[in-house]
Formats: C-alpha cells, sequence, structure tokens
C-alpha cells in the first residue's frame, strides 16, 4: 500500500544561534548554521505546506527569535492559515518581542525552564537566566498568550519537580511540558546530566502523581516526548503506537535540510528543500523508512523481546537512537524498568 | 443500488480523511504542548477531518475524470483510477463526498508527474 501519511506538524529550526550555551543541548546550539535559509528561500518553502497539508508549525532553534525574519514567516504561515508556535529560552521575551509574538499569531508559546534558579542558572551558565526566562513568560501571559513551561528533565533536576511545579503554579504559568533529556550535542558528553533507571522512574512517577493535582489546580502537566510507554505509568487515554517522526511530523532544519525529527542526528537527513520539493521528499519511495516500514525484526534491545514491540515500536527514536545508536530500542521506558524492578524483587 | 445521475453534484471539501494507523497515534513529535493537532485527532477520525487547500487544477482535474467516468463511463488513468472511483461512487451514492488522503496524495502526484 503506498504510504499516506503527511507531514501535519512541523518543526522549524529557523537558526542554530543561540545567546546561551546550555550544557544540556541536543543541538549544540551557539553559531548559526553556515548556510541558513534567507527569507525568501523560508517563504518559498512555506509557500509549499498547504499542499501538504501542514498544519501546525513550530519555531525552534537555536534560539527562534534570534533569527531576524521569525515574524515575516509566522505572518505568512498565518496568512496561509496554518497554526503557529514557538519554543524559545525565554530570554528576549521583551514587552515589544511578546507584543510582536501576538500580532503575528503565534498562538502558543513554550519557554524552557530546567529547574529552580540556581539548577536552572547552572545548566544555562547564566546568572539570572531563570527570573528572566520567568519574566518573559510573565509578559506572554500578561499579553493574553497561552505559555507552556517546557522542563528537560535530568540527573540534576529530576529531584526538584515537586518545588519546581509549586514555583509555575504559582507564576501563573497554566501548562507544563515535562520531557526527558535526550543524550545528543552537548548533552552527551554531560553524562552527570543523564538519568539512571531510578531518575527516569522518578520523573514517571512524578507526573503521574502530579497530573491530576495540576489539573484540579487548573494547570495540564504534560509528559512530552521519551515518557513512556505501555505502562501504568503512562497517561490514561489511547495507548502509545509509535513515533511518528516521517509519518505525521517531520523537521525542518535551518539550511534546508529536512529530518523526520529535528532531534535526530544530522546524519539522517532525508532531503534538502534548496534541492528537492518537499512533496518530493515526503514522499521519495523509501524515504523515512526506519519510522515508516518498521518491523518487529527491527526490534533491538530490551524492546525485542517485549510483548508491546509491534504495537511501541521501541519508543522514541530520538531517545533510541542517542542511547542505543539505533531505532526502535529505547532503554528508557517505565514498563521495562518495572518489569526489572519485579524480577529482582 | 447505486443511480447514475444524469447531472453529478460536485462538492469538494477542504477536508482529508486519514488513514487511522496515521491519526491514531497520542505521542506525536511534541515540539511543544499542548499540542493542539493532536488534541482534535484524538477526538477520532471522524471529528477530525485534516483541512487541505485544494488548488482549482487539482479542483478541475478531478471533476474532468470523475464526470468523464460518470457520464461516459471513460476510463480514468490508472495511477489515480481507485481514487476516481471513490469520488464517483460517493456522487453515485448520493453521499458527501470525502476525499480519502491516500486519494488526494495520489491525484496530486499525478498532476506533478503530468
Amino acid at each position: 500500500m503506498p504510504f499516506e501519511g503527511l507531514p501535519l506538524l512541523l518543526g522549524w529550526e529557523l537558526t542554530l544561534a543561540c545567546n546561551l550555551r546550555c550544557q544540556h543541548c541536543g543541538s549544540s546550539a551557539g553559531s548559526g548554521r553556515p548556510n541558513e535559509l534567507t527569507l525568501d528561500e523560508a517563504l518559498a518553502i512555506c509557500a509549499q505546506f498547504p499542499e501538504l497539508a501542514v498544519q501546525e508549525v513550530v519555531f525552534t532553534g537555536g534560539e527562534p527569535l534570534m533569527q531576524a525574519y521569525w515574524p515575516r514567516l509566522a505572518t505568512r504561515l498565518r496568512d496561509l492559515r496554518i497554526k503557529v508556535g514557538m519554543v524559545t529560552n525565554g530570554l528576549l521575551l521583551s514587552p515589544r518581542i511578546v507584543a510582536q509574538i501576538r500580532d503575528c499569531g503565534i498562538h502558543e508559546v513554550g519557554v524552557s525552564l530546567d529547574g529552580l534558579e540556581p539548577t536552572h542558572d547552572e545548566i544555562r551558565a547564566l546568572p539570572g537566566a531563570f527570573q528572566r526566562s520567568l519574566d518573559g513568560l510573565r509578559r506572554l501571559l500578561d499579553a493574553g498568550l497561552h505559555p507552556t513551561a517546557i522542563t528537560t528533565v535530568n540527573a540534576l533536576n529530576v529531584h526538584e519537580l515537586p518545588a519546581l511545579y509549586a514555583r509555575l503554579h504559582t507564576a501563573g504559568v497554566p501548562q507544563w511540558q515535562v520531557q526527558p533529556l535526550f543524550g545528543f550535542g552537548r548533552g552527551r558528553e554531560q553524562t552527570r546530566l543523564h538519568l539512571s533507571d531510578d531518575e527516569y522512574l522518578e520523573m514517571g512517577l512524578f507526573c503521574q502523581q502530579y497530573r491530576p493535582l495540576a489539573a484540579d489546580a487548573g494547570m495540564t502537566l504534560v509528559p512530552a516526548d521519551g515518557c513512556g510507554y505501555c505502562s501504568p505509568i503512562d497517561p490514561q487515554g489511547a495507548p502509545w503506537r509509535g513515533c511518528s517522526a516521517g509519518i505525521a511530523d517531520c523537521g525542518i532544519m535551518s539550511d534546508g535540510r529536512v529530518k523526520g525529527c529535528l532531534s535526530w542526528p544530522d546524519s539522517l537527513v532525508e532531503g534538502d528543500l534548496r534541492q528537492d520539493t518537499f512533496w518530493d521528499i515526503w514522499f521519495r519511495p523509501g524515504a523515512f523508512a526506519a519510522t515508516r516500514d518498521f518491523t518487529c525484526a527491527e526490534l533491538g534491545g530490551q524492546c525485542r523481546t517485549c510483548e508491546m514491540g509491534a504495537q511501541c515500536g521501541g519508543g522514541c527514536s530520538a531517545k533510541s537512537i542517542a542511547a542505543t545508536g539505533q531505532f526502535h530500542a529505547d532503554p528508557y521506558c517505565y514498563r521495562a524498568i518495572l518489569a526489572a524492578r519485579l524480577a529482582t524483587q | 443500488m447505486a443511480t447514475k445521475p444524469t447531472k453529478p453534484a460536485f462538492v469538494l471539501k477542504d477536508q482529508l480523511i486519514l488513514r487511522e494507523h496515521i491519526w491514531d497515534r497520542i505521542h506525536w513529535v511534541t515540539y511543544r504542548v499542548p499540542n493542539e493537532l493532536a488534541g482534535i485527532l484524538k477526538k477520532g477520525v471522524a471529528d477530525a477531518p485534516v483541512r487541505v487547500q485544494l488548488t482549482k487544477q487539482f479542483t478541475d482535474a478531478t471533476w474532468k475524470y470523475t464526470s468523464a467516468l460518470i457520464m461516459e463511463g471513460a476510463a480514468p488513468p490508472p495511477e489515480i483510477a481507485g481514487a476516481i472511483y471513490n469520488i464517483a461512487d460517493d456522487i453515485s451514492c448520493g453521499r458527501e463526498i470525502s476525499l480519502k488522503a491516500g486519494d488526494y496524495i495520489a491525484i496530486q502526484s499525478f498532476l506533478k508527474r503530468k
């Protein structure tokens, strides 16, 4: 059967330039890529989205606000009736920028907050970074926008999650995205940040315990990529059915190259929008084969013998690659950790 | 039994119907949550068609081959035969046309190759 998916959700790395050098950054962001897209090139790429039924684009980076043309791009996407979101470190969220975000029709903004103040500032290697990001969040709230705090959970901040919840709740943050560290980029070298099995499980149990508490308090707490799979700790609702990168989602790099997910290493590039159309890259026979053509024979590690393997597909592709170098073998898995604990009891 | 209409009603809505294995994934790659799209899709495919902007070229070509099939019995090009038969079937049965994602992709790819 021919492939029938569409890139409904796009992550777009507007630039790799960043005003921070975070220890855990999976993109090793700092300087921009040598040949980043021009405004005209970016607008020409936008024009290809409607025929591919793109529904939503999320600007990422680097720090997307450091790409000068972000307002033009957001406005164009809005005119194309495509929703636009953004993930930022929050440092540049001045009143003027926040007003621009609102006026461009960007409907949701995620701001990274990776622990309580000392931890966040240590990871960011910038004293005062926490307060500046929190101020940015407040400005977004004041402007009537719908901000999300995003926490990348690592060994330094995992024990702070309850206290961070209290801090965010007090600040009036309506949504909180929690996700584990992926060992890419600078994050790969910072082994002191890597989660142990116990710490990974602690994150899951925190989310399980605090989701209903947060909901009662008017905050949505969402475990995001890499929190799973097929276990009692997972959020209630439809079960995990495998990575959607290259099936319903896609990532565009700041130089026009295309990957299934921006968290994947650059070696997994599927095409270049400077050379081919998005349609041709997306529908090229054999494209995104790792996720589209998954079979149980490709399961690796502990996933090979897991009874949920066929449904799960071996977890988050990015986390699997970061930890093992291969797809379909994500070792960070609540189900597997719980099973191992039971076996040793 | 389907009857052959004398004048087919041809209204293509700007919505695609995705196969379940595409939309039934609650965990989309989450750059930022809550993912509004995932929230919509979680409601179920019947309530969650995906909006697409159909071009005049697409609508005209689809109409051309569908009407030729219904009115004259002319077989559509093999690459899009399945899609055109699906649409013609909806029309002949008096149903609202539901444009399946696979059919949309087939027709769009066909037009790009022409």
